[in-house]
């Protein structure tokens, strides 16, 4: 499904082809981000200024109608012009960023599952529930029905010319819930790995539960043990892909793997060595009686990969982030028109004028379309959200389970409270919004819906009888 | 390599070096009552009585030729005053004025706060230059560019809004018309004005800015020097690349060790870098030049030699808990002096900006409105005439929208850079993953949770984004109250016409009307414009 | 510890740019330049330093607005048991409050007996019909913030003798502690009493003027109660900003003593007092704090925490007391202000007949009313702020050695998240952002009201025509 979306964007001009090779023929990659809006600002140019063929310059078209109409080109030219420009401003680089700090991470995630045993749980291969395939399935009828039923109902009013009406109704919206789209699957791809980092926190503290036990043990060959443990899972490498990694990156992957490997021994040489001078009792004892699970050893590495991930959305936050503000306006006045025009017009006069119709009904639909993208945004976002707050949550509970004699000044304990002070940090820096105007959670939707009630209150107001007499729909 | 070192040496040349021709502008407008030629030598703003005096003069003149054209304009709306509501007029009275409070209340702001407006600086310029010695080199060059452009832009807006109100709108047949020039003086000092304020609080976002750059460079080296430890290079490396470095050096070697030895820098390029700040030192900058070299002994020069020629980062600041804690409570002292000045600086502009925005909502608001009065053909208050064209609209819209969201824009971003401190002060602890410290940043962490600036207006709200979207929500909501109540008032008028065109004495009762609605909205205007005080 | 070294400055309220420096000791020798700020200084002159059993009455700076809400049955006349305590109030004192009480209870029937009947209808005399109803309903508004006021001091009069003693006891920490006597000028507590009774007996004489008639004694009853009303209201109000104010003043102490410690003074104090933020010559390494001031951090420092925990409590104590007051005083203030800024609105703008009658007294009211919000968000802000500055305070000092860093620590730890406000009965929080939504929601009512009222003349006209 999300390679269906990324090719169809590629195709409208979104985003550019071969995103994620460093080099490439530029003029091939930028040329439908060119061509499209081009094509798309021709038909909006011919429509508004030669009158060309536009639903609003049709003689049937009455006075309410060729409101609305306006209204909803317009405001498309708006979200479609924006929403344009920043994706050409973005380019390339955004995508190729984000993947190589994705990479990064997975590498990271990779070694610190492997510390932590977790490959032998099969969590491989993101196994998706049934209400994710239903979700797609939802949107991708939502969206080709509204496709359709604007294709056939400009066909059989323009015949062959439908193309240019086409550009300046519906396309603008397809393309700004493309957008989203991809910024739904950017969201979710880093909500996912908050899961797995809180899967291997939640590894850790299921450790810490077992330890409770009262330890008095001093083994001293727990040291070698450990770093056979951490060694000994090279060999686990597992096919857990993605999906979005092509050949080359895994073998990047592998590499940055071998590395980290490296990099996590000396880790685990240095942190063993410094619990030998701090308090060596301790952390001994309990590698000997937990028949030497050492995922603890994974924190440092945890934690940095929270704040990798954090920063990660910070980016992609900052790239969508502006996007999302006219595609929320947008949806928002569409809704608001669309219930007004579906109960003040409609429920009088429907049937009398088919244009009238027509119109009312591409509000609605379109409303209802991108009130379903814009609520699919807000949803995975304050998930991202969660996630990021439960690792918080998980570690503070790592942090009880310590016995009290480890609270005054202990290595593990200051890094836990370091965690958690960053998170603190984090909370008041970050969290996903649109240019910092709202807040992309579900306050937003309280508020946005308040707001709506208000503007419907005075707009029901409105006496459309007088308009609609005059224009001879009712007697 | 002159153009660094220049840049280098204005890091801790005073900021007010880049504020020149803004100096000189305000400065002749009114707006700054500070001693012109004690800028120029020494770049410093100390009060003048001359200054004041000028600015008070102008301050009056300015008050005395915008009431002259209220007045002259005024006779036009009296004519068109018939078919007005009183509210449409009261607004439109208090609108007109509201842009002479806010002048007024800049230029009294100002005048009130010249002495302390130097004072800020001067604490900008001592953290700047406690940011050197912490070796966060901040280039000002940027800010004077800044400025420029502001500058410009400034001039672009009013120029194009003045001249095409000017000739498209205003019957300039009259020598009188030539008074509409003055409608322009407000925004102008206003915006010149918040241009200080704007620039001020970018030079702070920089330095916030400068703070984190630096943290995440400890965190960037540290990084590096585990990467090295692993790949065990060897020092054979070594004597080629310090050969390779410039010999111009040579003679700041000295000082260039100095440096290393206390703090290490990473690549070859912050090492020209720093070599070029030595330099720098040398050159007589009072306040930097001893504070700097003694405690560090010529062992520990020994000892730094090697890794400062390899390229490589050999040693890690990180990795000397003691050290680091000197430094990261300096940056956080810092920190903390920033915030200071920034809640200092939001202090001395609170009214202006309190103005500001009220200006802005009311303007933006009202300008929409009687767009709305234009293309209906009513009559709508004549300094507001720039309302009849849409594009002319527009472009005083984008001018005065532009100016408040630039501000809370950047007032949002150096907060979110502050806040951001805390984080990359974490990435230290984490990366060194050590003990002590660990301690010492959960402690440095808590006290920058504690270190706050935020920016309100008087402390009625805060500037920052999530009022912009309440303030947009009020607009519209206020846009959408006042046409709903406009259309109901013209149907309720084309009811009564239609009614009296029906009736047979229409024409009489009609005319009568019309002499009542006259006669008291005459009335108004003579009460109303009592109760103004003018001049 | 030698107190005698110790510099605190105590900006007074009036100038805070220009701290006086001030020398504090055991002794607690006044210094010249607070002799014109505190009412007690003459007191303490005599006094002097070793005669300390002088029996000064406790809330010396709040005594007169204190007898008024004693006399009025609002406050319990409390004993004073010693310097830095009082008892509970004596049978008969309880039992005056209580006859007090009862007879405002007993007016309150009467008063509302009136108004539903048609004994007060000469009092609405005024000239439309939505204005005399909203007059009516300004009253009821008036007499249901009254009552619940006396009903919750009533309820609350051991709290309110708990919060005093322990204020009281606060000070006698304080005056142990440091010898500093922590008085402050209440010079606005009396003025804004003045200010209330001259406004209400204004307000009475304009309505009385303006009925036509001669007017009945139940009229005469109901409007010199109303008057009463409105003027204790507003004086608890304004009691309540001065505890705060109280409040804040230690709070301010304690930050004032906390700065001492801070990264500034300290090098300020290295500096030998050079003036001005000196930061040249110590970059490099952190400058080594003045070992007399900076030994003393600890106990100071345990003793500071102890007391700003202390008034936070007294804090939420007294919001506990009277945030129900507060809630139906601010509906009480917002609907008269807008009803006034209309009323305002419409003289202004009235075809031709402007009574100065009205206008002034819409004005009286509007002076009243914006000023005790203003004083009251104000007061609540500051506190606010100042209770939520220790911790920024606390955040400045540096420390060297561990023990003291884990000192600070354990506060800010503390205080994360801990968000101090003034809450109007957990609705809102009071401070300045308050009052400027009661003025934005003011605007907005104004505007709607204001364009009905257009509406409706316009329509009024359109018969107008018909019937010539």
């Amino acid at each position: 499904m999300i390679k269906i979306m990324n090719w169809f964007s590629m195709v409208i001009g979104l985003i550019p082809i071969n995103r994620q090779e460093v080099d490439s023929n530029v003029i091939l990659d930028y040329a439908m981000m060119f061509i499209v809006p081009i094509i798309y600002v021709t038909c909006y140019l011919s429509i508004n200024w030669m009158h060309f063929i536009g639903v609003c310059f049709l003689d049937s078209c009455n006075s309410v109608c060729k409101l609305s109409n306006n209204l909803f080109m317009h405001l498309g030219a708006f979200l479609y012009l924006t929403i344009t420009l920043m994706s050409l401003y973005r380019r390339k680089d955004f995508f190729l960023q984000f993947d190589e700090r994705l990479n990064a991470i997975d590498a990271v995630i990779q070694k610190c599952r492997r510390v932590a045993e977790m490959d032998k749980v099969k969590v491989t291969a993101v196994k998706h529930s049934v209400a994710y395939h239903f979700t797609w399935l939802f949107l991708f009828c939502v969206f080709s029905f509204a496709l359709y039923y604007d294709v056939r109902a400009l066909y059989m009013t323009f015949g062959q010319f439908a193309f240019v009406p086409f550009m300046v109704s519906s396309f603008p919206y397809l393309a700004g819930s493309i957008i989203q789209g991809e910024f739904i699957y950017h969201v979710s791809v880093i909500s996912q790995r908050f899961e797995q980092i809180n899967a291997l926190f939640e590894k850790i503290n299921q450790e810490a539960r077992h330890r409770h036990a009262p330890l008095t043990v001093f083994d001293i060959e727990s040291e070698g043990k450990k770093e056979r443990k951490t060694i000994t899972p090279v060999t686990a490498m597992d096919g857990r892909t993605t999906g979005t990694f092509g050949n080359e990156h895994k073998l990047a992957g592998e590499m940055k793997r071998q590395l980290g490997q490296q990099k996590n021994d000396e880790d685990d040489v240095d942190s063993s060595n410094d619990e030998d001078e701090d308090d060596f009792d301790y952390d001994n004892v309990t590698i000997a009686e937990n028949t030497g699970t050492t995922s603890e050893a994974n924190l440092p590495d945890l934690f940095k990969l929270h704040d990798k991930i954090l920063s990660l959305s910070v980016i992609t936050n900052g790239e969508f982030g502006p996007q999302c503000v006219p595609y929320m306006a947008a949806c928002f006045v569409v809704s608001i028109f669309g219930i007004f025009l579906e109960t003040k017009v409609n429920f009088i006069v429907s049937g009398k004028s088919r244009l009238l119709d027509y119109v009312t009904y591409l509000y609605v639909i379109w409303s209802f379309t991108t009130m379903v993208v814009a609520y699919i945004v807000l949803r995975l976002c304050c998930n991202a959200n969660n996630h990021s707050k439960q690792s918080a949550m998980i570690v503070h509970e790592i942090m009880q389970k310590k016995p009290a004699f480890m609270l005054s000044n202990d290595l593990f304990y200051n890094k836990m409270k370091s965690f958690t002070l960053q998170f603190l940090h984090w909370e008041g820096y970050f969290q996903f919004n649109g240019i910092g105007l709202f807040a992309l959670d579900y306050t937003f939707i309280f508020s946005t819906v308040s707001a709506a009630t208000s503007y419907l209150i005075v707009l029901l107001q409105f006496d459309m009888t007088a308009i609609l007499r005059n224009e001879g729909l009712i007697s | 390599m002159a153009r660094e070192q220049s840049s280098e040496a204005a890091a801790v040349q005073p900021l007010l070096e880049q504020f020149q021709q803004l100096f000189f502008i305000s400065k002749i407008v009114g707006i700054l009552p500070q001693d012109l030629d004690k800028f120029r030598s020494r770049n410093v703003l100390e009060k003048s009585r001359n200054g004041m005096i000028y600015m008070l003069v102008t301050l009056v003149v300015y008050v005395l030729l915008y009431n002259v054209l209220i007045y002259s304009f005024g006779e036009e709306d009296r004519t068109l005053k018939a078919s007005q509501s009183t509210l449409t007029f009261v607004i439109g009275l208090f609108l007109t004025y509201i842009g002479l409070i806010m002048m007024g209340t800049d230029q009294l702001t100002a005048l009130r706060n010249q002495g302390r407006i130097g004072e800020l600086y001067e604490r900008i310029r001592h953290v700047d230059e406690r940011l050197y010695q912490e070796k966060c080199v901040l280039d000002n060059s940027t800010i004077g560019r800044r400025i420029r452009i502001m500058l410009g832009m400034t001039i672009i807006f009013e120029l194009s809004i003045l001249l095409a109100t000017y000739i498209k709108l205003v019957d300039y047949t009259q020598w009188m018309s030539v008074l509409w020039l003055v409608s322009a003086i407000p925004t102008f000092i206003n915006t010149l004005d918040k241009i200080w304020f704007a620039v001020s609080l970018y030079a702070l976002k920089e330095r916030f800015e400068a703070i984190n750059a630096t943290l995440e460079e400890l965190v960037a080296t540290h990084e590096k020097f585990k990467l090295w430890l692993r790949g065990d290079q060897e020092a054979a490396a070594a004597p080629p690349l310090d050969s390779s470095q410039p010999p111009q050096y040579d003679s700041n070697l000295e000082y260039l060790y100095k440096e290393l030895g206390g703090l290490d820098m990473g690549s070859i390029g912050k090492g020209s870098s720093m070599s070029g700040s030595g330099k720098n030192k040398v050159a007589p900058v009072a306040h930097s030049m001893n504070s700097f070299g003694e405690p560090i002994d010529p062992s520990d020069k020994a000892g730094n030699r090697n890794p400062m020629a390899s390229n490589m980062v050999h040693e890690s600041e990180l990795g000397n808990a003691a050290k680091v804690e000197e430094k990261l409570n300096n940056l956080c002292q810092v920190h903390d002096e920033i915030c200071e000045i920034g809640k200092a600086m939001n202090e001395l502009w609170s009214y202006p900006i309190l103005s500001l925005m009220a200006y802005g909502f009311l303007i933006f608001t009202a300008q929409l409105y009687f767009l709305y009065c234009a293309t209906q053909f009513q009559s709508i208050p004549s300094l507001f005439r720039s309302a009849k064209n849409p594009l002319i609209t527009v472009i005083a819209l984008s001018y005065t929208s532009g100016k408040c969201v630039y501000l809370i824009y950047l007032s949002w971003k150096t907060s979110l850079a502050s806040k951001r401190t805390g984080i990359s002060l974490h990435k230290c602890g984490v990366v060194a993953d050590d003990n002590l410290l660990y301690e010492i940043v959960n402690h440095l962490s808590l006290k920058l949770l504690n270190h706050s600036v935020d920016f309100s207006a008087c402390g009625f709200f805060t500037l920052d984004m999530e009022t912009l979207y309440g303030v947009s929500g009020g607009i519209t909501s206020y846009l959408i109250i006042l046409i709903q109540f406009n259309l109901a008032a013209q149907q309720a008028k084309e009811a009564i016409q239609t009614f009296s065109s029906l009736n047979d004495t229409a024409g009489l009762v009609g005319a009568a009307t019309d002499m009542y609605n006259s006669s008291s909205t005459l009335h108004d205007l003579v009460t109303t414009t009592m109760l103004t005080p003018t001049g | 510890m030698s107190p005698n070294t110790w510099v605190i400055e105590m900006p007074s309220q009036k100038s805070c740019s220009h701290p006086y420096p001030r020398r504090i000791s055991p002794y607690r020798t006044p210094s010249l330049n607070r002799d014109a700020f505190t009412r007690d200084s003459p007191a303490a002159a005599t006094s002097g330093p070793s005669t300390r059993s002088h029996n000064h009455p406790v809330f010396e700076d709040i005594r007169t607005i204190l007898s008024v809400l004693k006399a009025s049955g609002l406050m319990p006349i409390y004993e004073q048991v010693s310097n830095y305590e009082v008892g509970p109030p004596t049978k008969t004192n309880e039992f005056y409050s209580f006859f007090v009480r009862g007879v405002v209870h007993a007016l309150t029937i009467f008063n509302v007996y009136s108004l539903f009947t048609p004994i007060s209808a000469q009092l609405f005399y005024s000239y439309r019909e939505t204005d005399n109803v909203n007059q009516w309903i300004e009253l009821l508004l008036c007499i249901l913030t009254y009552t619940l006021t006396v009903f919750v001091c009533a309820r609350n009069t051991k709290s309110m003798l708990r919060i005093m003693n322990e204020i009281l006891q606060l000070d006698e920490e304080v005056r142990k502690q440091f010898g500093a006597n922590l008085n402050q000028n209440f010079g606005f507590s009396v003025k804004f009493l003045v200010g209330i009774a001259a406004c209400q007996t204004y307000i009475i004489v304009l309505k009385i003027y303006a009925v036509d008639g001669v007017i009945t004694p139940p009229s005469y009853i109901l409007l010199a109660f109303y008057a009463v009303q409105n003027g204790l209201t507003a004086t608890y109000i304004v009691f309540a900003s001065a505890l705060l104010r109280i409040v804040y003043i230690r709070f301010h102490f304690i930050n004032q003593l906390l700065n001492g410690y801070t990264y500034g003074q300290q090098q300020k104090r290295k500096g030998g007092g050079g003036g001005g933020r000196r930061h040249r010559g110590n970059g490099q390494h952190h400058p080594t704090p003045n070992p007399a001031i900076m030994e003393h951090f600890p106990e100071d420092s345990l003793f500071i925490y102890r007391m700003h925990n202390k008034l936070l409590r007294i804090y939420k104590g007294i919001n506990d007391c009277c945030n129900l007051i507060l809630v139906s005083f601010l509906g009480y203030s917002f609907y008269t202000v807008t009803t006034n800024c209309y009323n305002l609105f419409v003289q202004i703008t009235a075809k031709g007949m402007v009574s100065p009658n009205i206008l002034q007294w819409c004005f009286a009211w509007l002076c009243l009313h914006v000023s005790l919000l203003a004083l009251l968000s104000r007061s609540c802000g500051l506190t606010t702020r100042e209770a939520n500055a220790t911790s920024q305070i606390l955040s400045r000092v540096y420390a060297s050695s561990r023990e003291y860093q884990n000192i600070i620590d354990k506060f800010l730890t503390k205080s994360i998240k801990q968000e101090v406000q003034f809450t109007a009965y957990g609705f809102f929080a009071i401070d300045n952002s308050t009052l400027f939504k009661i003025f934005s929601a003011v605007t907005t009512y104004l505007v709607i009201l204001i364009q009905f009222k257009q509406l409706e003349d316009s329509k009024v006209e359109d018969p107008e025509p018909d019937q010539t």
